[in-house]
């Protein structure tokens, strides 16, 4: 671990030396601060008894029965603060009730906290807290590599339908009509473009979809067409922020939100911060993302746009999710999730529910997650959306691999996302094909093989 | 149809208030130049038509990236619908503009509606006429706009399925499909339309649809817009595509009509396509915000009053025309009569018919001739019924804007306002500012005893 946190490992591995009681409580702001510290123990403690207990959706006696059972050891709670959320008042009363008698056990109770839980320890659980025998704080910027976990692309263009096949058909007409049309004609001529420039945007050809993003900016230009043009400002960046241009892809924000400030398009300046929120996010200056996502949830309340309202405060969910501030991150998704319900936006609903998913995910709380994920799962299959199908599937298939290495139920949803995302010509085709040859690798040519070969799909990896 | 009057029982036949007469019609009168400040002209020039050897052109050359959105805001009775059918006329020519009218108060529903509605409708009605001038749209056009409305339909048919309702059953196949195709697309836009009319969950679920998918539709509809537009210069058919949409402030509740207009602001912006609008008159407060975004122009009643107490009498005689043509003038027992009609109109046609339509029915079964005393008793029992319904407060502010009025004092817009002006109580002329009580209401005990202190 960090040479940062070394006095308070010191702290920790001195306080544990023992085997005798101890309740010692952990701040921590990421899933991999519990994995770490947790690895450190018994690294240092070798013959120790070692348990891990969940309290997640337990009652008091469930809790008290499990820890008493344990008898001796270190018991590891990475889930300490689900004790506070609503609902589970009575059970943190039951806990604090039998304080003294789980005192007398030899166990050593390592109960981790996410920031926004650490204030309820003295109100909800005065008996332990005044108990406790060490606090500490982990804090680590750097996010966690979740990169295995595939958000949904909330923005997803509708021209043209959904595979790869039905994109391609509607570029070549597109191309069929822009060669009809006037060289006069600079407003159609801008809006076929734009919409070709989207189609190869979504089939990843970002070059092809940079020019053609280009060609439109200069028609805008010509004809004073001020909107057209931040709008297409604001597509170029994304072209940057692909490649991961983040300093070009703001320049073409900032010159985009500029236009869309001084015409007044209130709308496009929502979607412009929505985007310059990525790119401090991506350099991790979370508060001045945050800042540009509070200008944007203040636009879409005034214009009154729900789906704007609902897309900021989930991306408002990830600035907090990223400083590991869990609850926080969780509250934005509720709110989120309950607008997309309200207006009946079923695909902004959909990436809110696998966006839940991902936060039980990184607290390591996998059963919720799943449930989160099926939900997610079944909206996109309701409505069709193909791409969050795929990364749904994918995600549970993770999951199951990752958790209880159950290969026989990870592989084919595995394999259907990744038949769904070559289908698409999506860029997550490769995300997901890696994360196959990881399993490959891991369970032999001969066993993969095996369950490949009895699934339906069997496209080329 | 409406046919004159040439008898007396033929006199309530002939004054049907509710069916508006277009241009080609007998009983069509032009009121032009005598609303105030009201021009046809000025219209015109919003809509950029230039008048040529007595016909209307319009150069797409130099106002292709210059759409006009235009709101005619008017009372209603005042002429709105027939004044705009003249623009039709006049303006759905070759060297002009290729004019669809929407009648929204006729082919949607109008407890139920929401701009959505209107759009898909505008869509509808542009193919039908487009259907119906046989014009040549590219295949890969049609096939375009025809797929991303087939890929909503779906969704729509997805989500309606989760909720267990009935779906929409389009299909590529499907029955309702004209042929050919631009038939093929009326198709869905008709069976969406009809859909939106249809049961709540329904019109719920495609509105949800489009809207979440607006900026995308926009694209498609302005696309579709400026390719008609290209299409109809190259085959000699107009020279860009106009929307005359009718009949929104006949929506059941100003709470619909508001939402409409100004919650939908933001996209009605993102629509590029020359429309005409009619605007409900309480919204006429609001002309500053559209102004960001439209031109909003009063369509005042017709001025047979100035405000020093002369008669107008061009609009005297035009009103003669307008009875005489639908009532024959033998039917009456003099001109005076006709006249004290006129005047109890206020300058408008619709109050005008019903003075007349009042007073047949003050005659005797056998009366052979409309008389004074008929149509005054039914201006004094039109005076009566609008005073009933008046709040003592209601007198007072009409005792304000009536001291307002002769000091020659502008009279703005407020709720309460607002309230008398969609009631009739108040009439409305010039640019908006000068509002008058309605002339039958002048004639009440009640008016003449709150307002003018006659016992």
């Amino acid at each position: 671990m960090e040479a940062a946190f070394a006095r308070d490992l010191r702290l920790l591995t001195n306080a544990l030396r023992y085997a005798t009681f101890r309740f010692i409580v952990i701040g921590h702001n990421r899933k991999s601060i519990i994995t770490d510290v947790t690895a450190h123990i018994q690294a240092t403690y070798p013959n120790r008894p070692y348990h891990e207990l969940r309290l997640s959706g337990k009652t008091y006696r469930e809790i008290i029965d499990g820890l008493k059972g344990f008898q001796t050891g270190i018991v590891v709670i990475p889930d300490f603060d689900w004790l506070f959320q609503p609902g589970n008042e009575s059970v943190c009363i039951g806990f604090n009730q039998r304080r003294d008698a789980l005192a007398k056990l030899p166990i050593a109770l390592l109960c981790f906290v996410e920031p926004s839980g650490y204030t309820n320890l003295p109100k909800r659980l005065p008996d332990w807290w005044s108990l406790r025998s060490l606090d500490l704080e982990f804090k680590r910027e750097t996010t966690d590599e979740t990169s295995q976990f595939l958000p949904i692309e909330d923005e997803v263009s509708s021209f043209g339908g959904q595979t790869k096949e039905e994109k391609e058909a509607e570029i070549e007409r597109l191309l069929e009509q822009l060669e009809g049309v006037d060289s006069e004609n600079k407003s159609l001529l801008s809006l076929l473009n734009g919409q070709i420039a989207y189609l190869y945007n979504a089939l990843s050809e970002y070059e092809k979809a940079k020019d053609y993003w280009e060609k439109c900016l200069g028609l805008n230009h010509d004809i004073g067409n001020k909107q057209g043009e931040g709008t297409t400002l604001n597509n170029i960046s994304q072209i940057y922020k692909a490649r991961g241009d983040y300093e070009t892809a703001l320049t073409y924000l900032q010159d985009s939100l500029s236009i869309r400030q001084q015409i007044g398009d209130k709308q496009g300046e929502g979607a412009t911060l929505n985007n310059l929120r990525i790119i401090s996010h991506a350099n991790g200056e979370y508060e001045t993302a945050l800042t540009y996502l509070q200008q944007s949830l203040s636009i879409y309340q005034q214009i009154g746009n729900k789906q704007g309202e609902g897309t900021t405060l989930n991306n408002i969910s990830q600035i907090y999710r990223a400083r590991g501030d869990y609850e926080t991150a969780l509250t934005y998704l509720q709110q989120s999730l309950s607008i997309y319900q309200q207006i009946g936006d079923k695909q902004g609903e959909g990436v809110t529910l696998n966006n839940i998913s991902q936060i039980y995910d990184a607290r390591g709380d996998y059963e919720t997650a799943l449930t989160y994920l099926q939900d997610s799962l079944s909206i996109c299959q309701q409505i069709g959306d193909k791409q969050g199908e795929a990364t749904s599937l994918h995600n549970i298939g993770r999951i199951y691999f990752e958790q209880s290495q159950d290969v026989e139920n990870a592989l084919p949803l595995l394999w259907r996302a990744y038949s769904i995302f070559k289908q698409l010509g999506s860029p997550n085709t490769d995300v997901t094909a890696e994360y196959l040859n990881t399993i490959r690798e891991q369970i032999g040519e001969e066993r993969y093989n095996q369950i490949i070969q009895s699934l339906p799909q069997t496209p080329e990896l | 149809m409406m046919r004159k009057a040439n008898r007396m029982e033929e006199i309530d036949a002939a004054v049907n208030k509710f069916e508006p007469v277009t241009p080609d019609h007998e009983f069509y009168v032009n009121f032009e130049n005598l609303r105030g400040n009201f021009q046809e002209r000025r219209v015109m020039r919003i809509l950029n038509a230039i008048p040529k050897k007595g016909k209307y052109h319009f150069d797409y050359q130099p106002n292709r990236y210059n759409k006009t959105l235009l709101f005619l805001a008017g009372m209603r009775g005042s002429g709105k619908t027939s004044e705009l059918a003249k623009y039709c006329q006049l303006l759905d020519s070759p060297d002009c503009f290729f004019v669809v009218t929407c009648n929204v108060d006729t082919d949607l529903d109008l407890n139920n509606m929401q701009y959505m509605d209107i759009l898909i409708f505008q869509l509808e009605k542009l193919l039908e006429k487009a259907q119906d001038r046989d014009l040549k749209l590219d295949k890969s056009i049609i096939d375009s706009l025809e797929i991303w409305f087939q890929e909503r339909v779906k969704e729509i048919n997805r989500s309606l399925k989760t909720e267990g309702s009935a779906e929409l059953e389009i299909g590529n196949d499907d029955a309702f499909s004209v042929a050919g195709l631009l038939g093929k697309l009326i198709g869905v836009t008709g069976k969406l339309k009809a859909g939106l009319s249809g049961s709540y969950e329904r019109a719920e679920a495609i509105r949800t649809n489009i809207k979440n998918r607006f900026p995308d539709f926009a694209v498609k509809f302005n696309t579709f817009i400026e390719q008609t537009n290209q299409q109809l210069r190259k085959e000699g058919k107009g020279q860009e595509v106009l929307f005359i949409v009718d009949g929104l402030e006949k929506t059941m509740t100003a709470e619909t009509r508001r939402k409409i207009i100004l919650d939908e602001s933001n996209r009605i912006k993102e629509i590029k396509a020359n429309t005409i609008f009619t605007l409900p008159i309480e919204l006429m407060k609001e002309r500053v915000s559209l102004e960001n975004f439209s031109e909003v122009v009063p369509f005042p009643f017709v001025k047979i009053v100035e405000r020093d107490g002369a008669v107008v009498q061009k609009a005297i005689e035009r009103f003669e025309e307008f009875v005489c043509k639908r009532v024959d003038k033998s039917l009456f027992d003099s001109v005076d009569t006709i006249h004290l009609a006129i005047h109890y109109s206020g300058g408008s046609p619709r109050q005008l018919l019903r003075i007349i339509e009042q007073a047949t029915w003050e005659l005797d079964d056998d009366a052979q001739q409309i008389t004074k005393e008929s149509v005054e008793r039914a201006i004094d029992q039109m005076g009566t019924s609008t005073a009933r319904y008046l709040q003592p407060a209601e007198f007072d502010l009409l005792k304000t804007i009536k001291a307002d009025f002769e000091a020659g004092q502008s009279i703005g817009f407020s709720g309460d306002i607002q309230k008398l002006l969609e009631e009739g109580v108040l009439f409305e002329y010039n640019d908006g500012t000068d509002k008058r009580a309605n002339p039958v209401l002048e004639r009440s005990k009640l008016y003449q005893y709150r307002v003018l202190g006659q016992v």
